[in-house]
């Protein structure tokens, strides 16, 4: 502190000096900072896609075409599915970040029919939304999904429920001598994703008036799945696993050690560079110095 | 009085630099080393449902699958912008947690708790950025831009297409676990490299590049 106050009005009479000083420091910023500058974590949000798919969960209603326009107006529009039926759940689709208005109408329909069902959404890069025909047939409903690609923690699965039975409401599943997956799950809404540790599981469905179990799931570590609970025949139900999500099933600790040396500078800063300078701030002191010691001596 | 005060701007400037150079490469490898993974292990059964099944020992009937089939997995990489046409190895997790690295400089390596490339969820493919003495397989990696074309041919001689996202460049010891091995909903494929700052004090490259691709 007393430093710095000596110092300040020292530097504002003899300004030169100084001032090549702090130009040589800060030329060494410069010089260092893209170095600094390319270490720095990145900050942004990885670059990436946006995910969407379509699943058709209406007991009763006939299969369904649905397309995807983006509200920008300058794409054409893209179609997810030509012909969904009950049950079915598309692959996603890798589009660009952006708005879109997702239309659904029936199958055998012309494009230009006037749509069933309509909504407008905006999904990010990284995003992924399951466009979902929800409901009952009498009263079909287009719902946006979010599926969830939070990374589940090591060794374990996120498993949520959607129902699509309407023979069975509300239902149970768990993973048998596991987890409850979701408890009254009603019709037409996704659960919340419970965690799973991973393994080979019997999913057992419980509802007022029906019961079964799927044998032999496969639960990988870090992945993301949705069951999908369908009516199959008049008063039975059956359970459909699909996957949102794959991760690494053991991601590594870190950053990878992908680099031997053998093209790198002996440092980020050379050190010629850096000692040049350094040599030139000496100099030039150093003459100014000599400059006023003659003066002195001169005057002595 | 001047002389003091001489000595003292040419202190100063000493001082900044040597600082600079001293603190310039960042932290040391052991820092890296003591990262820790993105989540600790399953902390309880962490169900959101009530009713705990009491008594029996919760577990799967069988241990989950962990195997890529043979055909499935990628043999060679090619990417025209940069001139790669690499083959590809197999790589695993290290003792030490981190993933291992190809043994030869001009061969990329696919770390096989990833899926394969073209299966869904991010496949991660490690290669050198240099050997010892000069450039290795993925020296170019970081020229490549949004919209560049990365093909990966698997055994059986299926190949997966991809376009180049975006490139991102992060220090080692802040790397973004969650972001490059974290569930994707489609095939997608992140390659990486070594990148940043050289500092053989401190273990050697500070940074990875990683390119996006789905």
């Amino acid at each position: 502190m007393t430093t710095t106050s000596k110092v300040a009005p020292v530097a504002l009479r003899r300004s030169r000096p100084v001032l090549l000083v702090l130009v040589v420091i800060a030329t060494l910023g410069v010089l260092l900072a893209p170095g600094a500058a390319s270490a720095a974590p990145g900050e942004a949000a990885p670059p990436g896609k946006a995910w969407v798919r379509v699943g058709h969960f209406v007991p009763g209603m006939g299969a369904t075409r649905v397309d995807l326009t983006p509200l920008s107006g300058a794409g054409a529009p893209q179609s997810l599915a030509s012909r969904a039926t009950y049950g079915q759940v598309s692959a996603y689709e890798a589009l660009a970040p952006g708005s879109y208005t997702a239309t659904v109408r029936d199958a055998g329909d012309p494009a230009d029919a006037a749509p069933v069902l309509s909504r407008s959404f905006e999904i990010e890069a990284n995003d992924a939304r399951t466009i979902a025909v929800l409901g009952t047939a009498a009263a079909p409903r287009l719902a946006l999904l979010t599926d969830d690609l939070t990374p589940p923690a090591a060794g374990t699965a996120r498993v949520r429920v959607l129902s699509a039975a309407e023979s069975a409401d509300p239902v149970t599943v768990s993973a048998l001598d596991g987890p409850t997956i979701a408890q009254d799950a009603v019709l037409g809404q996704a659960t919340d994703y419970a965690t799973v540790p991973a393994g080979s599981w019997t999913l057992q469905l419980r509802a007022p008036s029906a019961s079964t179990t799927l044998q032999d799931v496969p639960i990988a570590s870090g992945s993301v799945y949705t069951v999908v609970v369908v009516d199959e025949g008049a008063d039975s139900v059956a359970l459909d696993v699909v996957t949102d999500a794959a991760g690494a099933r053991t991601a590594p600790k870190g950053g990878a050690r992908t680099g031997l040396g053998g093209t790198a500078p002996s440092d980020d800063h050379p050190a010629w560079l850096v000692g040049s300078l350094v040599a030139l701030a000496l100099a030039s002191v150093g003459a100014r110095r000599t400059q006023r010691r003659r003066t002195t001596s001169v005057r002595t | 009085m001047r002389r003091v005060l001489t000595g003292l701007v040419i202190a100063g400037v000493a001082g900044v630099v040597a600082a600079l150079l001293v603190v310039g490469p960042g932290p040391s490898a052991d820092v890296r080393a003591g990262q820790s993974p993105a989540t600790t292990p399953a902390a309880g059964s962490a169900a959101p449902s009530p009713a705990p099944e009491a008594a029996t020992v919760p577990g799967p009937s069988a241990a989950a699958p962990v195997s890529t089939p043979r055909g499935e997995r990628p043999e060679t990489l090619t990417i025209p912008a940069i001139d790669v046409d690499a083959t590809v190895t197999e790589l695993g997790i290290a003792d030490d947690g981190t993933i291992e690295v190809p043994d030869v400089p001009a061969e990329t390596g696919w770390l096989d708790t990833t899926p394969a490339p073209g299966q869904q969820g991010p496949a991660v493919i490690a290669g050198h950025v240099d050997s010892t003495t000069g450039p290795a397989v993925f020296y170019r990696l970081s020229e490549l831009v949004a919209g560049d074309e990365i093909t990966v041919t698997a055994h059986d001689g299926t190949t997966a297409r991809f376009t180049v996202d975006g490139v991102r460049t992060y220090a080692q010891d802040d790397f973004p676990t969650e972001e490059v091995y974290g569930p994707v909903p489609g095939p997608a494929l992140r390659l990486i490299t070594c990148g940043g700052v050289y500092d053989r004090s401190a273990g050697g490259y500070q940074s990875n590049v990683v390119i996006y691709a789905s």
